[in-house]
């Protein structure tokens, strides 16, 4: 009689031992599948201010601002005007590396021979045009 | 007296039924929980896996003559994407992808390629008409593979 209720205990406590731990799997599991939800993707927001046409010095100039909160690497600024393949910013003077938040750069550009319309900016999902204006 | 085998045959039995109902219980149980890991390891892939146009979608060069554009695509997820794995879809006709200037099929975050896409027959494409472009992206790491696919809407530029 004793033994078969120690018997009865032994086994009881086994079972919930091994639930317990299918539990806290699962529980896990579920942790994990939520952490899909808090993916940081990079949200950079760079800016196209104005792109203005110089007629005498043939030159284009982008101005460009970091409107976001993340620090972007210029190599990742793409600009492309009117329906030219992108190019990217990296090409023009001044050289930085990194544009930080809040900083505004002026690029100068000098292949163009004549006027362009339109000037386009993509960094990773984010976008910005402006018309060129004289 | 009397009762001690009458006893034992009843431990041994709910011992038994105990035994079959927590093995189904925990192949349940254990199926569940590998359906959510599977999910949530399928769920963080897709969300790392991203990719955007570069392309100005106002303006699309797009040659009648060829059937024929370029189409430049940034990797702006998380994690690495596989080149070979693109697909690109003008105006509902699956397009011929051929990457310009990369070597292999690993595609960098941040990295922009370009792709020379061509109909398959011929087309002819409208200046100045709103068409679907819609993309397709997967990433070079399997098990699970990541996937993500967008769509915009461009204007081409015929020549």
């Amino acid at each position: 009689m004793a033994g078969s209720s120690i018997a009865g205990m032994l086994v009881g406590t086994v079972f919930i031992v091994i639930f317990a731990s299918a539990t806290v799997t699962m529980v896990d599991n579920i942790n994990n599948a939520q952490l899909a939800s808090q993916v940081d993707l990079p949200s950079p927001e760079i800016t196209l201010i104005s792109s203005v046409w110089d007629d005498t010095s043939n030159e284009l100039t982008y101005t460009i601002t970091n409107t976001g909160s993340d620090t972007v690497q210029r190599e990742h600024i793409f600009l492309s005007v009117d329906s030219a393949a992108p190019f990217q910013s990296s090409s023009w003077t001044p050289a930085f590396e990194y544009i930080f938040p809040g900083e505004t750069f002026v690029l100068v550009d000098t292949t163009f021979v004549t006027q362009p319309t339109r000037v386009f900016l993509v960094v990773f999902e984010y976008s910005s045009s402006v018309a060129v204006t004289t | 007296m009397g009762e001690g085998p009458s006893e034992l045959i009843m431990l041994t039995t709910g011992l038994i039924v105990a035994a079959l109902v927590s093995s189904v219980l925990l192949t349940t149980w254990d199926s569940m929980s590998q359906g959510l890991e599977n999910q949530g390891d399928q769920a963080i892939k897709d969300a790392k896996t991203r990719a955007s146009l570069v392309n100005d979608p106002s303006s699309i060069t797009w040659s009648n003559v060829d059937d024929q554009a370029n189409i430049f695509l940034q990797n702006s997820g998380k994690i690495s994407l596989n080149i070979d794995q693109t697909y690109i879809v003008l105006n509902g006709e699956i397009m011929t992808l051929t990457p310009i200037g990369t070597e292999g099929i690993t595609w960098s975050t941040g990295v922009v390629v370009q792709f020379q896409i061509n109909a398959a027959t011929d087309i002819t494409l409208s200046d100045d008409t709103p068409y679907f472009l819609n993309i397709g992206v997967s990433s070079l790491s399997v098990s699970p593979t990541g996937t993500y696919s967008f769509s915009e809407v461009v204007r081409l530029d015929i020549p």
